[in-house]
């Protein structure tokens, strides 16, 4: 049988009842009325009819500043989400013309009534065009975003021509008459047409896949994957790891010496604070960082709130980060004995003094491989910054997988250096933890902590008749 | 009273519904030495921590020097200069050397420069026989050489009075002895003191008055030579028997 001492919270909440009731009520008052404000100011543009014209690549990437001509009258110009909003707009059936530069130019006729919406799909226009004297082949991809081909091999008439080249896919040809040409690249089925060549003219080769499984583990993609990922995502992984780590480390501080203040206001913000944040998903928190506030901000103000992808994360992942290591400094001051608080006080130090000069200094020692824990967390918990166009490690390993139809070596790539980093920290966690440990442990050994793990002896009954005496704690029986 | 050190008047407290002390009246002089005697749990070490206000008395008053410390208006901080407190576990501060923790009080709050803290901290590790200890850590020190730290860091503050609860139960009956001896060096230099212990030779030696207190009440006051060879009360020939054995 041993004895074990339970915190009794429902009666410490008991005794704190009506100020919380009283609290929970101003909270819920609160929110109430910024809903009932939201409900009296709906947005201006809610209810009169518009025509909502979407110009969008055939990529559905949006295209700004496309002009949008009605009947050949210019409306207005796309915005950077490639949208136009008509609040004036002739009714009836009209050819309605999104026009842009670096585009091919595509019309419309639509039924224009309110509430209508038309959305124009723009090719790209051809980025080169042939010379007089000589004629083009233009190979493109059909199977992902009809991107150009580097590097296909060229046969005339069965014989070899050359390779198409890396910015345009293209191989031009001083050649007349009619040939038999041959496309191949590895990957793409072959591609064979009978031309009637004429100088000036324009070729597309559009390939196929083969549809076969690319190569497993493509050794070359995963090396060069690998430097990337490492010269361009890693920096930026560690670059957001730490800075958000110590954001996240004065927020922690701060919420940790919160959750043990006996100063109710402080104590219940900083615990509202850790309790909210924790029990929200990351990925939630980071959206709203980067969606829903520019969003509100927009709506409040008119005008942009500029945020990037980095200070986006950063906010989110620190904001995140800080409210486990609010518990982890909470955890840590808490280990100290109440005995040194008593001794500091007792000399004459204040609370905040007694925090700053004598419990800190200990309970950051404790902490300190925890916080090394919560940094190789941050660093994991980083790579979902990729949701929000982060250029990070995983950032990197999807967008080479896209453009290279390979997922699989670029992502063990980056599997690869998220281990190198994270495997030698863990290690150096371990070696504090080994090391701190004995420094904690030693000074208890004189019989300092009662619940501290460093306790040797067992409580002096005068002990447990104090705690018995203190209506926070309860005696529990405890089966061994 | 002008010669009342610690003056305390009908202390209660209670924790939760249990009343650990009852009305407790006790008058310091100068330079008294007074001992606490008890059993477990009478509240020995309740009276203590309430003339620091480490506890917050349920009513009653406390007065130092004729000043009264418990009510919401008293600056502890600048009271508790007037308190020095030894603690059954010491209570060293383990991340600072024994004149780290010596010259704490002294550099934060009497905000004394550097090399005055020092001074002063190594002038009393001399008084508790620790020069050498000067640069060692808590746990580089034996639980006597500890404790002695911790008195030393009371002193640090030039307290009027020093309070000592049960500062020798968590030592090595070897280690004992010279704790003893510095808080005997300290009553004769005329310190105010009040001392929770079981020792009850030091309480003989040292003590000018013995308190036995039981469930919460003063049951006898006695000079040292009545207290144990005349007691008063059955409850304590009890206790005195009971320590016999």
């Amino acid at each position: 049988m041993t004895r074990l001492y339970i915190f009794r919270w429902d009666v410490v909440i008991q005794l704190n009842k009506n100020k919380h009731r009283s609290l929970a009520f101003f909270v819920l008052s609160l929110l109430l009325l910024v809903l009932l404000c939201i409900v009296a100011f709906p947005p201006a543009h809610a209810s009169s009819p518009t025509v909502l014209i979407t110009v969008k690549t055939d990529l559905v990437y949006p295209i700004p500043n496309a002009t949008i001509y009605i009947d050949d009258t210019p409306y207005g110009l796309t915005n950077s989400a490639g949208i136009l909003v008509l609040y004036q707009f002739p009714g009836g059936v009209h050819n309605v013309t999104a026009v842009e530069s670096g585009h091919i130019n595509k019309t419309i006729t639509q039924d224009l009534t309110g509430g209508a919406s038309i959305d124009f799909t723009l090719l790209d226009q051809p980025k080169v065009v042939a010379t007089n004297d000589s004629m083009m082949f233009l190979v493109i991809d059909d199977t992902v975003a009809r991107s150009a081909v580097a590097g296909a091999n060229i046969y005339i008439d069965g014989k070899f021509g050359g390779k198409t080249d890396d910015a345009y896919g293209r191989y031009l040809s001083p050649l007349t008459g009619s040939h038999q040409v041959t496309v191949t690249k590895t990957n793409l089925v072959n591609n064979t047409a009978d031309i009637n060549f004429t100088k000036g003219g324009t070729y597309t080769f559009v390939m196929e896949s083969t549809g076969k499984t690319y190569s497993i583990f493509d050794t070359n993609l995963y090396a060069n994957s690998f430097i990337t990922e490492l010269e361009v995502g890693a920096i930026n992984t560690i670059k957001l790891s730490v800075s958000a780590f110590i954001v996240g480390i004065f927020i922690g501080l701060v919420m940790g010496l919160g959750r043990v203040s006996s100063n109710r206001v402080f104590k219940g913000l900083a615990s509202i604070y850790v309790e909210g944040v924790r029990g929200l998903p990351l990925l939630l928190q980071l959206l709203f960082v980067y969606y829903a506030i520019p969003f509100v901000f927009m709506d409040l103000t008119g005008t942009m709130l500029p945020i990037d992808s980095f200070t986006a994360a950063l906010i989110a992942l620190s904001m995140n980060s800080g409210s486990y290591m609010g518990e982890i400094f909470k955890a840590g001051i808490e280990a100290i004995h109440k005995g040194q608080m008593e001794a500091a006080r007792s000399l004459g130090l204040s609370y905040n003094q007694s925090m700053r000069f004598v419990i800190l200094p200990q309970a950051l020692k404790i902490v300190l491989p925890a916080l090394g824990n919560e940094f190789i967390a941050l660093i994991k918990d980083s790579s979902i910054a990729l949701v929000i166009s982060y250029q990070d490690i995983l950032w990197n390993a999807k967008y080479i997988g896209a453009a290279n139809y390979n997922t699989f070596s670029p992502l063990v790539a980056a599997g690869t250096i998220y281990l190198c980093i994270t495997i030698p920290l863990g290690r150096g966690v371990q070696y504090m933890e080994k090391r701190f440990n004995v420094n904690v442990a030693k000074p208890r050994e004189q019989g300092a902590g009662l619940f501290g793990r460093g306790r040797t002896k067992k409580p002096t009954p005068e002990e447990i008749m104090e705690l018995e005496s203190n209506p926070e704690f309860v005696e529990v029986e405890h089966e061994r | 009273m002008s010669d009342s050190m610690v003056t305390i008047q009908d202390l209660h407290k209670k924790f939760g519904n249990l009343e650990v002390l009852k009305g407790i009246s006790l008058d310091i002089k100068k330079g008294e030495v007074v001992v606490i005697l008890g059993p477990s749990g009478s509240g020995k070490s309740t009276i203590l921590r309430c003339i620091n206000r480490l506890e917050e008395p349920t009513s009653g008053h406390i007065f130092i020097e004729g000043e009264e410390i418990t009510g919401p208006k008293v600056e502890i901080n600048k009271m508790r200069q007037h308190v020095g407190m030894v603690f059954q576990q010491f209570n060293l501060f383990p991340h600072m050397t024994a004149l780290g923790n010596v010259t704490m009080a002294p550099l934060r709050v009497q905000k004394k420069s550097k090399d005055e803290a020092n001074r002063i901290g190594l002038e009393l590790l001399k008084k508790v026989g620790l020069s050498d200890k000067a640069y060692s850590y808590p746990m580089q020190l034996s639980g006597g050489q500890q404790q002695r730290v911790a008195i030393a860091r009371a002193l640090a503050m030039k307290p009027d009075v020093m309070l000592f609860d049960e500062v020798t139960s968590a030592l090595d009956p070897e280690l004992v002895k010279e704790v003893l001896d510095v808080m005997k060096n300290l009553a004769m230099d005329g310190m105010t003191m009040i001392v929770v212990t079981h020792e009850m030779n030091f309480a003989k030696e040292v003590g000018d008055r013995i308190v036995l207190i039981d469930g919460g009440i003063i049951v006898e006051e006695n000079t040292p030579d009545q207290f144990f060879t005349n007691p008063q009360h059955e409850r304590t020939k009890k206790f005195l028997n009971m320590i016999k054995n």
